[in-house]
């Protein structure tokens, strides 16, 4: 039995579909992970989750206020959902999330308290990561991801920065595997998770949605859809899986998915979605991407066919010199010949 | 359910209320309010504000309240209204369909 860890799971200026996501994971399911049937993950305990937990009320919010105060340590605080800028609410608010004993919780103010505290603290999905959907133009509430709100510097109590899942949603599976990850890592199971620039693990978000297209075939075969429904490359419909990392899995269990069910991305782990370049969503995508990996692919494919050519000029290099001798006696011979006329 | 009834009336403990007892609210002038935030296991903020007259056994008010804002109407103007459609779904993460509609 591994030490006990608790998770705390906030929601902020959320639509709670990263919780329902999150209920569809498959490989592990939710459950498996919560009843410490995957060993390494045994001993979790998700004592506040503000659509799944059973307390209401005060019993809720004191939850929080004693995570606050340290009777939950250690803890992983996840977010879920943007975090407002309540100066600019002023005098009401723009995130409660309880109250206790008559004083409202704010959304900005807990995840403050907490962040001091916590193991470590992973945003799931674009409004918790870098803001999404909340923080588009005009961004009428100072929505902020986590990753800004605590700042890049930040570092939980394991020394891990902040974890961003994007994703509107992130698919199911990519949630349950990064947390999953991130609890192995706290008790030293499994290495840290690499994280790019964005502070997104590499081994789920290295690729673009393009590169690991399920359809990325009718694209090089020049196939395109021009209306949806149409079988081929959905490029010309609006496609942005050329700008967008996204590692394009299966949704939940092997069924869904996007663009293998027809569907166009639409940018929702990009870092400024939905805002351009990831906007409007039916609009064709940079050419630029394409170009480049035009030029790319042509470099590529005639490296590839040099190789193939490669071993027949090899075996005939030897044979060079033979062959000149051989076609400079001809020539002689050739030249006699006419002499001798 | 008892529970419930015990948090409502503030632990005293008082007999499930007969069937004419609404036909003779006397009013005692007793006030209780009680707030329920967060309301759990629905998706999104919400909490309920309760005025109680312990007395009468009535409740005298009730506001169901979120306190949760994010501004779609406003993020929504000036895009394609295509957009409208992707964005609106995000309204509620269980039923995104309705509100795409």
């Amino acid at each position: 039995m591994s030490e006990e860890l608790n998770l705390i799971w906030l929601e902020g200026q959320d639509c709670a579909g990263c919780t329902i996501s999150v209920k569809q994971a498959s490989s592990p399911t939710l459950i498996d992970v919560l009843t410490g049937a995957i060993p390494g993950l045994d001993g979790l305990k998700l004592v506040y989750h503000p659509t799944l937990m059973f307390e209401w009320g005060d019993d809720a919010s004191k939850v929080l206020v004693d995570a606050a105060a340290g009777k939950y340590d250690p803890f992983v605080l996840i977010l879920e959902g943007a975090i407002p800028d309540e100066a600019a609410a002023a005098p009401g608010v723009f995130c409660v999330v309880g109250e206790y004993q008559e004083g409202l919780i704010k959304l900005s103010d807990i995840v403050k308290k907490l962040a001091d505290r916590c193991a470590a603290a992973v945003a799931v999905g674009s409004c918790a990561s870098y803001g999404g959907i909340p923080h588009g133009i005009p961004n009428p509430t100072g929505a902020q991801g986590l990753l800004e709100y605590l700042g890049r510097e930040w570092k939980g109590a394991l020394g891990l920065p902040v974890i961003c899942i994007p994703g509107c949603p992130p698919r199911p599976d990519n949630i349950i595997q990064v947390l999953g990850q991130a609890v192995l890592a706290a008790r030293g199971i499994a290495p840290l998770p690499e994280l790019d620039e964005w502070h997104r693990p590499v081994d789920f978000f290295g690729h673009t949605m393009h590169e690991l297209c399920p359809i990325c075939g009718f694209y090089a075969g020049g196939i395109d859809a021009h209306a949806f429904g149409d079988a081929g490359c959905l490029g010309a419909l609006g496609c942005k899986g050329i700008i967008t990392n996204c590692n394009n899995t299966m949704w939940a269990d092997g069924f869904g998915g996007c663009t293998g069910t027809g569907v166009p991305c639409f940018g929702c782990t990009h870092p400024d979605f939905p805002d351009a370049p990831t906007s409007p969503f039916f609009a064709k995508a940079p050419a630029m991407p394409f170009i480049l990996e035009n030029i790319k692919g042509m470099i590529a494919h005639a490296e590839m066919g040099f190789e193939r050519l490669k071993p027949v000029i090899e075996s005939l290099l030897p044979q060079l010199p033979e062959f000149i001798a051989a076609l400079d006696e001809q020539m002689e011979a050739e030249k006699d010949k006419k002499r001798k006329i | 359910m008892a529970k419930l009834w015990e948090k409502l009336v503030g632990g005293k403990k008082v007999e499930e209320p007969a069937a004419t007892s609404a036909a003779a609210p006397a009013a005692s002038g007793k006030e209780r309010e009680l707030t329920i935030e967060p309301v759990t296991r629905i998706e999104g903020h919400m909490g309920v504000h309760v005025k109680l007259d312990t007395g009468a056994r009535k409740i005298s008010d009730a506001y169901a309240y979120s306190p949760m804002f994010r501004g779609f109407e406003i993020i929504c103007v000036g895009r394609e209204p295509s957009e409208a459609v992707m964005i609106t779904q995000r309204c509620c993460g269980v039923c995104p369909l309705p509100h795409a509609t």
